[in-house]
C-alpha cells in the first residue's frame, strides 16, 4: 500500500509531520477515507464541544431556551401537515397524510442537510480555517451533530403521530438501514464535493439552494410521483425519489417494490463516496483561507 | 510509520520553502480550479508551482533547522511574509514550493480568534482550545485550575469569551498552550496584547519549556526578540534577507524600517557613502549595475553566487591613469571593503570617444547577507570624473550561521592524529 508520505501523523507525542505541496495527492481513495474517519475520531472531543456550544448558544439569552432546539427543526415538518390537512395537497392512499408526509419531509431533510452543511461549514469556517489547524472535516462532523438531533427530533413527532393514528409499521430493519445508508452516503459524497466547488466557484451554493427548491416537489416528498403523470419515471431516475420511497416502504410495509433501483443508486453512492472523500481530503487544507 | 525518535535531530526542518499568493482572486481561483480538477480525476500532482497573472512569492526560499532548546526569531516588515511562513511551519498553510519536517508535538498560537468561540464562556473554551491540540477532555479536566490559576481569569473563567478584552484571550490562550507544553511552539505577535508584567511572566514560562521544546518567534517588539532568540532571520519580500545573531538582525530590520534598501539612504549612511560628482564634459552614459553570468541587471543575489558589477561609459578624453573603485559600506553605516583596479593592478588604455564595458567579479561566499550599499568611481589619477552610488545588491541567506559583515575564506586542519572529515569547501574561492 502506497503511504502518503506527507501524513506520517502517528500517536500524538511521537509525530513525523510533513507538509509539501503535493501532500495527499498519492493517497487511494481508502486511505483518504481511513485519514478522515482517524482526524474525525481523533477530535472527537472537539466535535463534541462544537456541537454542544453550537447546541446551546443557539438558544442562550431567549425566553424558552432549549424549547427552541425542539420547535424549530419541527416548523417544516408541521406547515406540510398542516398544508395537507387543509388538502392544498393531494392524500396520498395508504398512509395517514401526515405520517406520509412527515416521514417523507423528515428523511428528504436529512438528505439535503447532508449535502447543504459541508457547503455552509466550508464558507463560514473556511477563512477561520487558515489560523488554525483544525481540520475543516472535524467542523463539517460537528454540524452532522446538529442535524442528527433535528432528524431525532422529527422522527419524534412521526412516531407520536403513528402511535396517534395506529399506523403501525411493518419494520424491514436491514432494509430500511440500507436505504437510508445509501440516501446519507450519496448526500454526504455530494455535499463534499459541492462545498469544494462552492469555495472556487460561489455560485455553487446558488445553484443548490435553487435545485432543492424545486427538488422537494419532484422527489416525491409532498405528493406521490405517480401523481404526477409522466414524471412517475423520477421514482427511478431521482436518487431522492427513489431513496425516500424505498426507505418508506421497508419501514411500513416491511418489503419493497422495486429494489433493484436501490441497489444500482447504492452502488452509484459507493463510487461517489470513494471520489469524494480522496477530493476532500486531497483538497482540505489547499482551499484553506479563499474567501 | 514512526521514524524512530533521536533527540540530536531537529525539532523542525524547512527547506526551500514557498508559498504563492495572487493579487486577484480570479487567479487564486484558476490555479484551485486546476488542481480541483486534477484530485478529482486523480490525474496528476501539483508539481512545480510557476507564477502566472497576479501570482507572487509570499514566502520563497526559506531554509532553517531548529533543535531542541532553540529559538527562532522571524521579523520583518508588515507584508514580509513572516505571518504566511508561520502559518506553512504550523501546517495551517501548505507550502507551493519546499518542505517542512516536523518531529514531535506542535502546537501554533497565531491568531487570538483561532479555536475560540465567542458565546462560550472561558471555562469552556479551555476544554476547545487543548482538544485543537489533541488532548483529552480528562485531561484537560485534570489540569484546568492550573490553567485558570496561570492565566489570573478565575473571576471572569465562566463568563462568555466575547465579553472579555484582547488581553484577556491571550492569556487564556497562552495559558492552554503553556500547559499543553509541545515541543514545537510557533508563537505570532499575540503576547504583544497582554499587559507588561503578564507578557515577562509568560516570557520566564516560555524560558523555563526551553530545555525539552523549540520556539519559533515573532514579534515587532526587538527588545523580546534580543532577549529571547538565538537566531534571528529577517524576512523581506517573502525572502530570508537577513540570518544570524540578534543584535546584528535587529540593526538590518531597523535599517530596513527606515527605508533602505529603498533609494532613499538614511542620512548617517549617506554621510559616510560621502558626496557624488559627475564630469559630464569628460564621460558620458554611465550605467552600472550589479547583474547576472548573462550580464542582466539583478536586484539580489544568494550568498554561494559570484557577485558582478557591470560598469559602461563612453569617455570624451584620453585617460591616461583609468582607476576605478567601489568602496562597499554594509547598512550599518560600516565601511566593508573596497574593490579598485589599484588592488588587481589592472590597467586599461581608455581614448576619447571609446565606449568602455567592464564587469568586475567578486567571489561568492564573502560578502555576508544583507544590503550591499556601494558606490563606483571612476577617477583619472588624482581627479575624479565620476562619483556616484551603484543601484542596492541583496545578499540573500547563507545555509550557515554567518557573523559580521564579511566571511574571509579559511579552513581548518587538525594536527593530531584523530580523524577529520573536511565540510564543503563553501568558503574558499572556486577556481
Amino acid at each position: 500500500m502506497k503511504i502518503d508520505r506527507s501524513e506520517r501523523i502517528d500517536e500524538r507525542h511521537s509525530a513525523v509531520r510533513t507538509y509539501v505541496p503535493d501532500a495527499r495527492f498519492s493517497a487511494t481513495s481508502y486511505e483518504a477515507i481511513r485519514a478522515l474517519f482517524k482526524e474525525v475520531w481523533g477530535y472527537r472531543s472537539h466535535v463534541a464541544n462544537m456541537f454542544s456550544s453550537d447546541f446551546r448558544s443557539s438558544y442562550r439569552g431567549t425566553m424558552f431556551g432549549i424549547f427552541w432546539n425542539f420547535a424549530l427543526p419541527l416548523v417544516p415538518l408541521t406547515v406540510y401537515i398542516f398544508l395537507v390537512n387543509l388538502r392544498v395537497f393531494p392524500r396520498h392512499d395508504g398512509l395517514a397524510p401526515a405520517i406520509f408526509i412527515g416521514f417523507n419531509v423528515t428523511i428528504w431533510s436529512l438528505m439535503t442537510g447532508m449535502i447543504t452543511r459541508p457547503i455552509q461549514v466550508l464558507k463560514s469556517r473556511n477563512k477561520e480555517s487558515m489560523k488554525t489547524s483544525l481540520p475543516i472535516s472535524v467542523s463539517i462532523a460537528a454540524s452532522f451533530g446538529q442535524l442528527c438531533f433535528d432528524t431525532l427530533v422529527r422522527l419524534g413527532l412521526l412516531l407520536l403521530m403513528m402511535i396517534y393514528f395506529a399506523q403501525w409499521p411493518h419494520l424491514n430493519i436491514f432494509g430500511f438501514a440500507g436505504a437510508l445508508l445509501v440516501g446519507m452516503v450519496f448526500s454526504l459524497s455530494l455535499g463534499l464535493i459541492l462545498a469544494v466547488f462552492n469555495v472556487i466557484i460561489p455560485d455553487t451554493s446558488r445553484v443548490v439552494t435553487i435545485l432543492l427548491q424545486y427538488g422537494i416537489f419532484m422527489s416525491g416528498v409532498i405528493f406521490p410521483l405517480t401523481s404526477l403523470g409522466g414524471l412517475v419515471v423520477l421514482e427511478k431516475i431521482n436518487p431522492f425519489a427513489a431513496v425516500i420511497k424505498s426507505s418508506r416502504d421497508f419501514l411500513f410495509t416491511g418489503r419493497h417494490s422495486d429494489s433493484i433501483v436501490l441497489l444500482i443508486w447504492g452502488g452509484i453512492a459507493f463510487i461517489v463516496f470513494m471520489i469524494s472523500m480522496r477530493f476532500f481530503y486531497v483538497m482540505e487544507r489547499r482551499i484553506r483561507g479563499i474567501d | 510509520m514512526t521514524e524512530p525518535f533521536d533527540s540530536e535531530l531537529p525539532l523542525m526542518q524547512v527547506k526551500s520553502l514557498g508559498k504563492l499568493y495572487a493579487r486577484k482572486p480570479r487567479d487564486t481561483r484558476r490555479r484551485m480550479s486546476r488542481m480541483a480538477r486534477n484530485a478529482f480525476w486523480n490525474i496528476g500532482k501539483p508539481g512545480t508551482a510557476q507564477i502566472s497573472g497576479s501570482e507572487f512569492w509570499a514566502v520563497q526560499d526559506v531554509s532553517f533547522d531548529l533543535k531542541r532548546g532553540e529559538a527562532i526569531g522571524i521579523i520583518g516588515l508588515n507584508g514580509s511574509g513572516k505571518t504566511t511562513l508561520l502559518r506553512i511551519l504550523a501546517g495551517q498553510l501548505l507550502p507551493d514550493q519546499g518542505e517542512v519536517m516536523i518531529r514531535g508535538t506542535s502546537a501554533a498560537m497565531i491568531d487570538l480568534q483561532a479555536g475560540f468561540q465567542a458565546k462560550a464562556s472561558g471555562r469552556e473554551n479551555i476544554y476547545l482550545r487543548a482538544a485543537a491540540l489533541g488532548f483529552r477532555r480528562s485531561e484537560t479536566a485534570a489540569r484546568v485550575q492550573e490553567i485558570i490559576d496561570f492565566s489570573e481569569l478565575e473571576h471572569a473563567i465562566d463568563a462568555p469569551l466575547a465579553s472579555y478584552s484582547s488581553g484577556m484571550k491571550m492569556r487564556l490562550a497562552f495559558s492552554v498552550m503553556a500547559m499543553v507544553a509541545p515541543e514545537v511552539m510557533i508563537i505570532d505577535e499575540v503576547l504583544a496584547v497582554g499587559d507588561f508584567r503578564f507578557r515577562q511572566k509568560s516570557l520566564a514560562r516560555v524560558r523555563e519549556m526551553r530545555a525539552k521544546s523549540a520556539f519559533v518567534f515573532v514579534s515587532h517588539s526587538m527588545g523580546d526578540v534580543a532577549k529571547f532568540c538565538d537566531r534571528v532571520f529577517v524576512l523581506h519580500k517573502g525572502r530570508v534577507y537577513f540570518e544570524g545573531p540578534p543584535a546584528e538582525a535587529i540593526e538590518v530590520y531597523e535599517a530596513l524600517d527606515q527605508g533602505v534598501p529603498s533609494k532613499d539612504v538614511p542620512p548617517q549612511l549617506e554621510k559616510a557613502m560621502g558626496p557624488t560628482y559627475e564630469n559630464t564634459n569628460v564621460i558620458s552614459n554611465v550605467e552600472h549595475f550589479w547583474c547576472n553570468a548573462e550580464g542582466e541587471a539583478i536586484e539580489s543575489v544568494r550568498f554561494d553566487e559570484k557577485l558582478q558589477l557591470r560598469i559602461k561609459f563612453k569617455s570624451l578624453i584620453d585617460i591616461r591613469n583609468l582607476i576605478i573603485g567601489i568602496p562597499v559600506w554594509a547598512v550599518t553605516t560600516q565601511y566593508v571593503t573596497g574593490l579598485s583596479t589599484q588592488i588587481t593592478s589592472d590597467t586599461f588604455d581608455v581614448q576619447a570617444g571609446d565606449e568602455v564595458d567592464l564587469m568586475v567579479e567578486v567571489e561568492a561566499g564573502f560578502v555576508n547577507p544583507g544590503v550591499v550599499k556601494s558606490m563606483l568611481a571612476i577617477v583619472d589619477g588624482p581627479e575624479f570624473l565620476f562619483r556616484r552610488g551603484n543601484p542596492d545588491l541583496v545578499i540573500l541567506s547563507a545555509r550557515h550561521p554567518t557573523w559580521g559583515v564579511v566571511t574571509v575564506p579559511h579552513k581548518w586542519t587538525r594536527l593530531d592524529a584523530g580523524q577529520h572529515s573536511p565540510g564543503v569547501a563553501r568558503l574558499i574561492p572556486r577556481r
